[in-house]
């Protein structure tokens, strides 16, 4: 290619430093691109591509379009371990019977996490206060305002929902787990009894039963109501309030209000949530935002640097052509 | 804030609230009789209707959200001899939005304690609605008042609730299934 419009000085047989600044003024006079100006060019290209700076390009999405998203709020304080919203999210789903059943305490012997048979457990934790009044944490997918599991799929199985709940989509899912990976919560859960038609499960905030006009069933089973659904807006205030109001009832915290960019579900407790195995080292800007630029840079590496490189070689191989 | 959220915390009332508290307390303990529980949701029956003359009723059936399990049979006369006051669950000294001394009290130094109309003792479900109400998450509904009214005491104190999930039935609740098989025979 390059014949004409990209002369090679004499000498020149690499693109070290050197080579360049003999270069001055050698190709510029003869109204060709010279080899400085196609490397300055390379390098501004590449050093994008490398460095992926284009994150600008792909600004950041905020959700302030979506004011009425719905969202969820544990109050850890008031969960007795009762596991009604085990049975209710069991029962919603239409998910077979556990071989422990439903009223055995004997399960919080350990952690659980949840499972393709059971989209939420509860773990016990002691009360360092009073070991007759132990805590409880409900765990579940927690519905990131935005989430890791969406940007790490590469079949766009995940979709989240201007009205909160992360959906997914087994249909297009070929199971190559990189959403567990990707979850904070190790909220998804993979249904390992199927190998031909892979799934992963998960939580889906009863979007069913609430897009008819419901609440979520673990909400509606509470008989606490430690499990609170609203506008996720609504419940931040709640939970400010409560907090406000009983300084020596709860932690002057709401977890998931800003994790990992916000999370649907949120939660307030009366002991640190480390105690209680929530992930204490998460950002507070969305899980995407830490993949964003190298992922960004992955199409620009692909298409820029075989012609860039192509175009290298071809630069070289005139030269060598001509000798 | 509901008036839910602040019902068990009487710390939480403000300077106004806590003398009405203290007040209502000290007449409490002086020793006037406690006021009717009035009944708490629809469908809830007094067994023994008291008059407003100052009896309390003996036993209540509390049944009108029954759906798991039988209508629960509420023994409100055990719980008035071991409670330490109609406020440990009966909350309107506690709410946020309490009434006025003067809805159910004579403002009259010598008669304040005894004047409690016992009509104004306002059932749980003129405040929390059995249904959930998602534009107003902070109140709770009329089954988690219920539960955090019992659980004030029965978890982990008194009974299992708390640290075992079989201590639901193992304290007040039957479940229907069973209930049915006990009706039956």
């Amino acid at each position: 290619m390059a014949d004409t419009t990209i002369k090679g000085p004499p000498g020149g047989d690499g693109i070290n430093g050197g080579d360049i600044l003999k270069d001055e003024g050698n190709g510029k006079n003869k109204g060709t691109v010279s080899r400085r100006d196609l490397l300055k060019g390379m390098a501004a290209v590449g050093g994008v591509a490398l460095i992926g700076s284009s994150t600008e390009v792909f600004a950041e999405r905020t959700l302030s379009g979506w004011p009425d998203r719905r969202g969820m709020l544990t109050d850890l304080t008031e969960c007795v371990g009762c596991r009604t919203c085990e049975k209710a999210c069991n029962e919603a789903n239409r998910l077979p019977a556990p071989e422990v059943p439903f009223d055995e305490k004997s399960v919080f012997e350990q952690k659980r996490r949840p499972t393709a048979y059971a989209y939420t457990v509860v773990n016990r934790y002691e009360n360092p206060k009073s070991s007759s009044q132990p805590f409880y944490r409900k765990v579940q997918c927690n519905h990131c305002n935005e989430p890791g599991c969406a940007s790490a799929c590469p079949v766009k199985a995940y979709t989240k929902t201007p009205e909160g709940p992360v959906l997914y989509n087994a249909d297009v899912c070929f199971g190559c787990r990189y959403c567990m990976v990707a979850c904070p919560f190790a909220a998804p859960a993979y249904d390992y009894e199927s190998a031909l038609e892979p799934r992963i499960v998960k939580c889906t905030m009863c979007h069913g039963r609430v897009s008819k006009g419901g609440i979520p069933a673990c909400a509606e089973a509470c008989p606490a109501g430690a499990i609170t659904f609203g506008k996720r807006s609504d419940l931040v205030q709640v939970a400010r309030n409560k907090i406000r109001k009983n300084p020596d009832r709860y932690l002057n915290r709401i977890y998931g209000e800003y994790e990992v960019g916000g999370t649907s579900w949120m939660y307030i407790s009366g002991i640190p949530f480390e105690q209680m195995d929530f992930p204490s080292n998460l950002p507070q800007k969305p899980l995407v935002e830490q993949a964003k630029g190298f992922l960004s840079s992955v199409p620009l590496v692909l298409t820029i640097w075989p012609a860039l490189l192509t175009m290298c070689y071809a630069a070289t191989r005139n030269k060598e052509d001509n000798e | 804030m509901s008036r839910a959220g602040s019902k068990l915390y009487l710390k939480e009332a403000g300077p106004v609230k806590k003398v009405i508290v203290a007040i209502s307390a000290l007449a409490l303990l002086i020793g006037f009789s406690p006021p009717t529980g009035a009944g708490s949701g629809p469908g809830d029956t007094a067994k023994s209707a008291a008059p407003a003359g100052g009896k309390m009723p003996q036993g209540i059936v509390l049944g009108s959200i029954a759906k798991t399990y039988a209508p629960v049979d509420f023994n409100h006369a055990s719980h008035v001899s071991n409670a330490s006051g109609c406020a440990d669950c009966h909350h309107q000294h506690g709410s946020g939005q309490s009434l006025a001394c003067g809805e159910c009290h004579a403002i009259d130094a010598a008669a304040f304690k005894k004047s409690v109309r016992l009509s104004k003792i306002k059932a749980c479900r003129e405040c929390h609605s059995a249904a959930y109400s998602v534009d107003d998450p902070g109140r709770p509904t009329l089954k988690a008042a219920y539960h955090r009214a019992c659980f004030k005491c029965h978890r982990g104190d008194v009974g299992t609730v708390g640290t075992d999930p079989k201590g639901c039935v193992e304290m007040c609740h039957v479940p229907n299934a069973q209930a049915k098989l006990e009706k039956k025979k």
